[in-house]
């Protein structure tokens, strides 16, 4: 496929008085791992949801794979979510009832797998990012980094053409976020999965393979080594 | 981009291909940006030595105080090169004081020098804070400058971070201590990024 | 692209959910509880008509249905009301004519003279010689009253037999059962009306409490819904799995509720304190409505929280609640002030009594609108209430709270919508009290309040006079009369009205409170009674009107009255009116000793008054003489006699009363369970302010004060309008001579009011565990 996998185009979105976004445009490349970067309040984590066809945006268009996503359904952003777009975010993006393993094997069991083969292939999952061990802890369980890994392997088990991940190290210590960092970059460039990384720390974005700025709902520069 | 300061793509890359090298190298040069400072305050307007030196220390030498000796030479050292011209003497109350003024080839290298990235360095704030201040007094727009910056300190994190990738711990560690001191600069970056109105209002 | 499979989808939501239960039963299990309770009652009320049916079936199934003539063959049977400690006794004399054959239902034989047949229930009471129940039916005891002629298993009944020319009824019964009965309800009509209106009064609030919960939701609900959203699920696929959630709540509640009543109804309805009990298989548990319930119980269920939800963005992101209180617009008052105007327009139309369709119809648009209205306008109110009272009350905990319910003035009215509504349905339920209080009980309560509660009423069949004077000399018996009726006649016709007869000196011995009746005397009703229709002229001689017996029939003799002391005493008349009650209604009162010999009292015929000594602890022993001494007549005190004619008011009320209490524990359990989880969820920002040094009791003061301040104008707005409909309800029934039950009413109002403090009440234990500073980092 060429030309770019998803792309943001002039996106305005207000909460009420608030303006998130003000004429944010970013494009993502196949298999690109691009950080936003900007501090609170940017608008980086609203960019990310819009693209993620999460949020729908006041004025502007979110093109995916060619064709607009903005404007379709929920019914379709849903089924978008389960079969093409992964998630990592900072807290709780985990089912709290079920345990590590459950957790990995959903977005298998939502399109279709057996059980058994889709707990199978998490548990592999699980032993690739080193937390095999908590298989069968609930995410209270779990320490932050542990949590992190069992997210980040369920973000990439169904193949996601894009993984979107909102501080997915936030909540952990800088030398756990880096060794998560290592580990999910590493993973989602394997299979060639493109990387949406929101983050307002400069070392988690050095993992990404191209860096823009967010301030004030937009970006602040075009990118300098593209 | 307006105003010269994002170069072509080829002379960025050369840029941080040398940085990378001398970081690589950990052959942190300090490098006192003296000549270009004088130019930067040149251009306003003519001056002659004397006032040159009282606002270098006005503005910037409370870290790092210069002798009226360094001063001079500097200035004879631009004359030589052809970035600044001398247009006048006067004498008053004492020794003669001859006016300089900057030069199309001085703006040239100041804009030049504005334009590029510093590499990392342990004074690094300084140079940029110069070059902020400065561009703020021309009217630049010294938020480029920012990002300039930043874009260069990124890419450097990714080239020293990909280098991580499956290295020994020393290359590790010592790729970390420069990471985590590009992070500092990258903070200070933000810090003045997010109040380069005031400090322009402060400054004028 | 490939859609969740269906069966994979609803497999992995039922296993979502029952990890959900797993994890944290507490809620979970509180609901199913909440629901089976609410299954219970449900079923209770549903049973209640068909069980009055069947027991009515059984009572007119023992009942004389086919009548000969005298001298046919077939049974003379006289039935009389009995008591003992307030357990009705129903016993019968039996003759057998001719040795036709036929049995009374439940018995095998006819009981010959001398001896009895006895219910279980009855044998259990009469073998017990403290009862002297031996005594007042004496008689061998030879067999048993099958399930056949008993209403319940706890029904007293003897069978006794007499001779027959002992018997007072005259009339050959010769068949039992079918159409020659009268149809006799068990339930007053007002009551068949009642129960569905009970039901859905129940429901109101009940549905108001499933809708609180589903809208309150948990946090991790919501955590657990946002996950799913964000792994590919649609908002409506949510909502469903949501709902889903809520009916696995609710199906083993209804599932419970059902084998609760299926197995407890068996073993309690023998003990239900209703006459005689009730048979177990009179309580209708039928599959089809247990099955019925299954299916709508938890699609209502589901229905409410799809409806709840409805409102709420479930995002990927977490759970977004509408915008809440910018929301909270006037027009939520229209169909309040819709429902005032309908009231209003009823009351002007029912007050001109033009046309009563329309003022009916209008008052039922009220109802509906007045419903409505409250819910929509109880968080208008709450708001209006924090503003007004946070800005007058003084100190930290009135502020906090008031601020607390300003933000969220919707979820604080949850709170009460329940309670509300529970305030303005009791409201209408109790107004029929009042309207079932017939002219019967109003006239025996007047006796009562005459002639006292205890006094004895038996009416005569055949007069033993050994008893009798055995009865007279009784320690335990501290005045008797007797009353019979003459008819007198002022010589201008045969014809006459009737008069009481009776030894004055006797009659107030018993009646002290009566005056103006002494030997010879005269004393006649007042002039203006219903009872001198007929007209008397007292001037000249009067007369008796006797019967005189021959062998071809008998005629009609009038024999000459004594000097008489004529009087008519106005003080005394109300007395003399109650009297009516029991002789129904003559002209006055005669002494015996004026009437001649011919027109004295007879064996039969007459009531007998008996006044038990002042605190006499043996009115059983007193009861059994006087049964004896009038051969098993009804023997009744007043007071039992008032409550036998309140039994309409009294059930309703019971049932009432029940079916407002088990609502109000429901209501008191779900909200309690619901309030907990909100303890918990907001425990941050609690510990934040305990942290910040705000001490525990002032939070506690604050949760407290938070839940009046939305309580209190809610419930003091559905009192309001609940009484206004209830005045216009029974202005528009009998034209307003009825008077509301305030009291009741009242009662209900502070119930209702203390029902969601208490609640919240039963959290604050929970806030010393919460406000703990371990629990403040997540």
């Amino acid at each position: 496929m060429t030309g770019p996998l998803l792309v943001a185009d002039d996106l305005h979105l207000a909460f009420g008085p608030t303006r998130a976004l003000a004429g944010a445009s970013v494009e993502v490349a196949p298999g690109e791992v691009l950080a936003l970067l900007g501090p609170s309040g940017s608008g980086k984590s609203t960019l990310l949801h819009c693209l993620a066809g999460i949020l729908t945006p006041d004025r502007g268009e979110v093109r995916y794979r060619g064709t607009r996503l903005d404007d379709r359904s929920d019914e379709a952003r849903s089924r978008l979510r389960r079969n093409d777009f992964g998630f990592v975010f900072q807290f709780g993006s985990l089912v709290p009832e079920l345990t590590a393993l459950a957790n990995v094997a959903l977005p298998l069991q939502l399109t279709g797998a057996r059980r058994r083969a889709a707990e199978e292939q998490a548990r592999s999952w699980l032993e690739r990012l080193g937390v095999a061990d908590v298989a069968g802890k609930r995410p209270g369980e779990m320490s932050g980094g542990q949590g992190q890994r069992v997210a980040v392997a369920r973000a990439l088990i169904g193949g996601p053409r894009v993984v979107f991940a909102d501080e997915p190290t936030g909540a952990l210590d800088s030398l756990n976020g880096e060794l998560v960092m290592e580990e999910f970059t590493a993973a989602a460039r394997d299979q060639g999965s493109s990387v949406v990384l929101v983050t307002h720390e400069t070392r988690v974005a050095a993992y990404a393979d191209r860096s823009v700025v967010l301030r004030d709902g937009r970006l602040t520069a075009a990118p300098a080594w593209a | 981009m307006t105003g010269g300061i994002r170069g072509p793509g080829g002379r960025v890359r050369r840029a941080r291909r040398a940085l990378l090298t001398r970081l690589a190298t950990r052959c942190l040069v300090t490098a006192m940006a003296l000549p270009q400072t004088l130019l930067g305050l040149l251009e306003p307007a003519p001056r002659h030595g004397y006032d040159l030196k009282r606002e270098y220390d006005a503005r910037f030498g409370e870290q790092r105080p210069v002798k009226s000796a360094q001063v001079y030479a500097t200035l004879g050292r631009l004359l030589r090169d052809g970035d600044i011209t001398v247009v006048g003497t006067e004498r008053v109350d004492g020794p003669d004081r001859t006016s300089y003024a900057l030069s199309a080839e001085g703006v040239t290298h100041l804009e030049r020098w504005l334009a590029e990235p510093e590499p990392s360095t342990a004074h690094l704030q300084s140079e940029v804070y110069v070059k902020v201040v400065l561009a703020l007094r021309s009217g630049r727009p010294a938020e480029q400058i920012l990002d300039a910056q930043r874009d260069a300190h990124l890419g450097v994190m990714r080239g020293l971070t990909a280098r991580k990738r499956g290295a020994d711990l020393p290359t590790t560690l010592a790729c970390d201590f420069t990471l985590f001191h590009l992070e500092a600069d990258l903070r200070w970056i933000e810090h003045t990024a997010a109040r380069l109105h005031r400090l322009a209002e402060e400054l004028s | 692209m490939n859609r969740p499979g269906r069966r994979g989808a609803a497999v992995l939501v039922v296993r979502l959910a029952l990890t959900a239960v797993r994890r944290s039963p507490l809620p979970a299990v509180a609901g199913a509880l909440v629901v089976a309770l609410g299954v219970v009652v449900l079923l209770a009320g549903l049973s209640m008509h068909p069980t009055a049916q069947a027991r009515g079936a059984a009572d007119k199934a023992a009942m004389a249905g086919e009548f000969a003539a005298d001298g046919e063959p077939g049974l003379l049977i006289a039935h009389s009301s009995g008591s003992y400690r307030d357990r009705p006794i129903t016993a019968s004399l039996v003759a057998d004519t001719a040795g036709g054959g036929l049995v009374p239902p439940g018995l095998d034989r006819v009981p010959a003279p001398g001896e009895v047949v006895l219910s279980p229930a009855m044998r259990e009471l009469w073998s017990d010689p403290g009862t002297t129940l031996a005594q007042r039916y004496p008689g061998r005891d030879v067999g048993t009253v099958t399930r056949a002629g008993l209403v319940g298993p706890g029904a007293l009944v003897v069978w006794i037999g007499v001779d027959r020319d002992r018997m007072p009824e005259t009339r050959v019964v010769t068949g039992f059962g079918g159409a020659g009965v009268a149809d006799i309800a068990d339930m007053p009509s007002e009551l068949r009306l009642a129960v569905p209106l009970l039901v859905i009064g129940f429901l109101l609030p009940l549905v108001a409490l499933f809708l609180t919960v589903a809208t309150m939701g948990t946090a991790a609900r919501e955590r657990r819904l946002a996950a799913l959203r964000l792994l590919g699920f649609s908002a409506r696929h949510a909502r469903l799995v949501a709902a889903l959630e809520s009916a696995l709540v609710v199906v083993p509640g209804v599932v419970l509720g059902c084998l609760v009543f299926r197995l407890a109804a068996p073993v309690l309805a023998p003990h239900l304190p209703v006459r005689g009990g009730v048979w177990p298989d009179h309580v209708f548990f039928s599959l089809p409505v247990a099955a019925g319930l299954l299916v709508v119980l938890p699609l209502l269920g589901t229905a409410a929280t799809w409806w709840a939800l409805r409102r709420i963005d479930v995002s990927p992101l977490g759970v977004v609640r509408g915008a809440g209180d910018r929301e909270l617009r006037r027009r939520r008052l229209l169909p309040l002030g819709a429902g005032c105007l309908a009231l209003a327009g009823s009351a002007a139309a029912g007050h001109g009594a033009d046309d009563v369709t329309l003022a009916g119809a209008l008052l039922l648009a009220a109802v509906v609108l007045l419903l409505v209205g409250i819910v929509l306008a109880a968080p208008l109110l709450c708001r209006v209430a924090a503003q007004g009272l946070g800005r007058v009350l003084p100190g930290i905990p009135a502020q906090l709270a008031a601020a607390r319910v300003r933000r969220d003035a919707t979820g604080a009215a949850r709170l009460v919508t329940g309670s509300a509504l529970l305030v303005f349905v009791s409201g209408l339920l109790l107004s029929f009290f009042p309207l079932l209080e017939t002219g019967n009980a109003a006239g025996l309560r007047a006796l009562r309040d005459t002639a006292g509660g205890n006094l004895l009423v038996a009416d005569v069949q055949l007069l033993d006079t050994a008893a009798l004077a055995e009865l007279r000399a009784d320690p335990g018996v501290s005045g008797v009369a007797r009353l019979t009726q003459v008819q007198i006649s002022d010589g201008a016709g045969q014809g006459g009205p009737l008069i009481t007869a009776t030894d004055c000196a006797e009659l107030s011995g018993v009646l002290p409170a009566l005056g103006g009746c002494s030997a010879g005397s005269l004393l006649l009703a007042p002039a203006d009674s219903d009872a001198k229709a007929v007209p008397l002229r007292t001037d000249g001689p009067l007369q008796a009107v006797t019967m005189v017996e021959s062998a071809d029939g008998g005629s009609l003799d009038t024999v000459g009255l004594g000097p008489l002391t004529t009087s008519e005493a106005p003080r005394t008349s109300e007395v003399l009116g109650s009297l009516d009650e029991l002789t129904g209604g003559t002209i006055g009162l005669v002494d015996v000793s004026a009437l001649p010999a011919a027109a004295r009292p007879t064996a039969a015929g007459g009531t007998l008054l008996v006044r038990p000594a002042a605190g006499s602890a043996e009115l059983e022993r007193v009861r059994t003489l006087l049964t004896r001494a009038t051969s098993a007549a009804s023997v009744l005190t007043v007071d039992e006699q008032v409550a036998e004619a309140e039994r309409t008011t009294q059930t309703y009320r019971d049932i009432t009363l029940a079916a407002l209490g088990c609502a109000a524990l429901v209501g008191v359990l779900t909200l309690t369970s619901t309030l907990l989880q909100q303890v918990r969820e907001h425990r941050r920002a609690l510990v934040a302010l305990w942290m910040a040094g705000m001490p525990r009791a002032t939070v506690r003061a604050a949760t407290l004060l938070q839940s009046s301040l939305v309580i209190l104008p809610v419930v003091a707005l559905s009192l309001v309008l609940g009484l206004a409909t209830a005045t216009t309800y029974l202005a528009l029934a009998d034209g307003g001579a009825t008077r509301l039950p305030w009291a009741a009413i009242g009662v209900v109002a502070a119930g209702a009011a203390a029902l969601p403090l208490l609640a919240t009440a039963l959290t604050l234990p929970a806030l010393r565990t919460t406000t703990h500073p371990q629990l403040l980092p997540d």
